[in-house]
């Protein structure tokens, strides 16, 4: 365990002269729910993305997203559409974050009719009553926070995060997050988790800076 | 003042009635104002409990309908986002669906996402986070609304709040007031909110009513006038702990008032009846009394006229009954009594004639001696062989007079002893009569040098009495007058007509009758000053007139004089009285 430790700080340390040298700027902090008290931010890096399946149901897991306040960066829109599936009453998985452009499917996995609906701004839409086995997609073309919930069943909900920009993260709440090798400019973190709870901050960032930050879901 | 009993009866029952009216009247009266408060009371709690229940269903259809709306997803997925171009019209069809007056949404912060049916101004509502304000009221510029509100939420986490609202109102005052059947007034501190009542009523009853803190313990209404009018109020919280009050109101007096207005008409009818049937046996029942009381009266003045054998009615059985028995008891006994009384008076009366005639009888015998002694001595010289023939008439003649005289005065004392009264009346002229007296008592007085005069200012009158007895009265009178006279006193004769009555006055100069002895003159054998005399003069006098009807009168002053004054009533001419049927033959036999 102690040799563990040992390993991530030097590789910590290691990773942090590599950044400095260059000249890197970086985002790291932690997410906390109000109340809810949070881990002192974690010493590690999650490093790219998880273009399909970056989902999770788990209760606890946050989505963060870094969003370029100053310029419009396009993500990378694979063709695998994202998957939202409905079983066993719930959605699977609950929270996704999927960049401006991608598609995601709902199918219908119960043995009941299910309505996937939302008013969300980005996007609102509603997919009316289907049975199992069909499925409907939709494309999600404006970055935002999108709201999914079920007409029939007021227990369903889940979250999609369309992010402008391909540096996101899916986390454990607990754990801390960190955006490397960012140039210099104006961003924007934000945080939000599946029962729709969010929190951003807006940073200004310099070269060569780390900042940390402390994002509160409410 | 004289006042028959029939009115008496009559105005003790028409007070008796009255009294018995009034006091039942007000007893009745009192028995139902306390027996209606109570059942008022009752009913007003009734009306309380009617609607609290009725409010606890109108909040309970709120909580249900929020909780509706709360769980319903197309609410929920439209307040998550916490926006309002998103939560409007979700909220406007549910306010629809849910159909309450007031649909407030708010996103989890309280900021308000929408608010429809309260209008009017933007609603300042800090809504706090941590604690949904469940069951309460809430003002909206001048508008109350009963609140029921309902967390939104999405998996573990509350999104926002939903809030419905009743109207307090007017209106529901109304419908309140319907269910509960009574008065409802809503009102806080500030103002009323809606009123079954009148706007000048509804305002002096919440004048009053804060007054009174609302105090739901109490099972006993408050009781409050407005305007002189008792009031039974029932007032509390429409929600716990918020200041607007609902007050359940129903008025005593409103309720009260015709019931005794009726009770009161019932109660004068009734009463009117009942008094006139008491007049009616009163006046019955006192004229039964009182229709016997002429036949008593008639009774006792029988009685009082000295007839004992009108009987006393013994009708009824009461205490006029008693009061006639009485009265019959009375006349048996009076009637007996004056029986004894009158047998008595004989015996006394016979024994008493006896010993006077036994008293008389030396008197008698020694008057009878003076003229048999005369009578004598004129025998003897009448019968001497010497007697001349014209002295032997003279000494006859007196014999005569002697014996006359006799005869006169046991005639008298025979009738006195038998209490005979006999009468003959004869018509005379009156002038003849006493011309006739007057020159007889002249022959006696003149020799004396006594003075007779005679006065008549007398019309031609005639009379009827019995001469003789007059005559021997007034004979009487001026006999005594001569024996106490002096030479030179006065014997004045007068004959007066007072209306239909004659009046003879005999006075003289003499010395006059003491008082003490003036009323004693009359009795017989009461012989004062003189020396001869029967004793029997003036009785025999006072006898002679009252025999005729008249009376006899004497006035005298010591050293002045005495005058005797006789009245006669002039009666008929030729009427003849015998009161005892005495003829005129009877004469006295014998009296020794």
């Amino acid at each position: 365990m102690q040799t563990l430790i040992t390993t991530i700080v030097l590789l910590v340390v290691a990773l942090l002269m590599d950044a400095e040298k260059l000249s890197a700027a970086e985002i790291r902090g932690n997410v906390a729910l109000r109340g809810v008290e949070t881990k002192a931010p974690a010493r590690y890096v999650v490093r790219g993305q998880n273009p399909a399946g970056s989902g999770t149901t788990a209760s606890g897991m946050v989505a963060v997203a870094v969003e370029p306040l100053d310029s419009r960066r396009t993500p990378v829109v694979t063709d695998t559409p994202y998957v939202m599936a409905q079983e066993n009453t719930s959605f699977a998985p609950n929270l996704l974050v999927v960049p401006v452009g991608a598609r995601v499917t709902f199918p219908n996995r119960d043995a009941i009719f299910h309505n996937v609906f939302s008013y969300s701004p980005p996007r609102s839409f509603d997919l009316g009553r289907y049975p199992k086995g069909e499925t409907r997609t939709v494309r999600f073309e404006e970055s935002g926070i999108v709201r999914i919930f079920c007409e029939i069943h007021a227990s369903m909900y889940a979250t999609i995060l369309v992010v402008p920009w391909d540096r996101y993260q899916l986390l454990n709440s607990q754990d801390g997050f960190s955006f490397p090798d960012l140039p210099a400019g104006q961003y924007r973190v934000v945080a939000v988790d599946a029962s729709g709870r969010r929190a951003k901050s807006d940073i200004d960032l310099k070269n060569g800076q780390i900042i940390n930050v402390s994002l509160t879901l409410e | 003042m004289y006042l028959p009993l029939r009115i008496k009866f009559l105005l003790v029952a028409a007070g008796v009635a009255v009294v018995a009216l009034g006091s039942s009247l007000w007893a009745v009266s009192y028995q139902l104002e306390s027996r209606m408060a109570l059942q008022i009371t009752g009913m007003l709690s009734g009306a309380e409990s009617t609607f609290i229940s009725w409010r606890n269903e109108h909040q309970k259809h709120l909580v249900a309908e929020a909780r509706i709306v709360a769980h319903d997803p197309r609410f929920f997925a439209a307040v998550a986002d916490g926006d309002e171009a998103t939560a409007e019209p979700t909220a406007r069809e549910f306010q629809a669906m849910a159909g309450s007056d007031l649909f407030l949404v708010c996103d989890r912060r309280g900021r308000r996402l929408a608010h429809l049916g309260a209008g009017g101004s933007a609603l300042t509502f800090n809504w706090p986070q941590s604690v949904p304000p469940v069951d309460q009221t809430m003002r909206w510029d001048d508008k109350l609304f009963l609140l029921q509100s309902q967390a939104v939420t999405v998996g573990p986490d509350t999104v926002g709040f939903v809030a419905l609202g009743l109207r307090v109102n007017e209106e529901l005052a109304q419908t309140m007031g319907r269910v509960a059947g009574a008065d409802v007034v809503f009102f806080d501190t500030k103002g009323i909110f809606g009123s079954t009542l009148s706007e000048s009523q509804s305002v002096e009853y919440v004048r009053q009513l804060k007054s009174t803190t609302p105090n739901a313990t109490s099972t006993v209404p408050d009781l409050i006038r407005v305007g002189g009018e008792r009031v039974l109020c029932r007032m509390g919280r429409l929600a716990t702990g918020q200041e607007a009050c609902y007050a359940v109101i129903m008025s005593l007096d409103a309720r009260l008032k015709p019931q005794i207005a009726d009770l009161r008409g019932t109660v004068l009818w009734v009463g009117g009846l009942a008094l006139l049937f008491a007049f009616a046996v009163s006046w019955s029942v006192a004229s039964r009394v009182t229709a016997r009381v002429p036949k008593l009266v008639a009774a006792v003045e029988a009685v009082a006229r000295g007839n004992y054998d009108q009987v006393v009615s013994h009708e009824g059985r009461d205490e006029l009954r008693t009061v006639a028995d009485a009265v019959d008891r009375m006349r048996h006994e009076l009637a007996a009594q004056i029986e004894a009384i009158r047998a008595a008076n004989a015996e006394k009366l016979a024994s008493e004639r006896l010993a006077v005639v036994g008293k008389m009888s030396s008197t008698i015998i020694h008057d009878f001696k003076t003229p048999m002694q005369v009578i004598r001595t004129a025998v003897e010289l009448s019968s001497g062989a010497n007697a001349l023939p014209e002295k032997r008439e003279k000494y006859a003649r007196m014999i005569m007079r002697e014996l006359d005289r006799m005869v006169g005065m046991a005639q008298d004392l025979l009738s006195f002893a038998r209490g005979e009264r006999r009468m003959t009346r004869t018509e005379l002229d009156v002038e003849e009569f006493m011309s006739t007296a007057i020159t007889a008592w002249r022959q006696i007085c003149d020799p004396k040098g006594i003075q007779v005069r005679y006065e008549s200012p007398l019309p031609p009158t005639r009379i009827a009495i019995d001469q003789d007895k007059i005559r021997r009265a007034l004979d009487n009178i001026v006999i005594n007058a001569v024996e106490v006279l002096a030479p030179g006193g006065i014997i004045s004769i007068s004959c007066r007509r007072e209306q239909s009555d004659m009046a003879i006055r005999v006075a003289d100069t003499g010395p006059g009758i003491p008082a003490e002895i003036r009323s004693l003159i009359f009795e017989p054998f009461a012989t004062f000053g003189k020396e001869t005399g029967s004793g029997l003069g003036l009785a025999m006098a006072k006898k002679a007139v009252e025999d005729h009807g008249g009376t006899i009168a004497v006035e005298s002053e010591p050293g002045t004089g005495t005058a005797f004054t006789i009245i006669l009533p002039v009666g008929p001419p030729g009427q003849s009285v015998s009161l005892n049927g005495m003829g005129e033959q009877h004469h006295a036999s014998a009296l020794v």
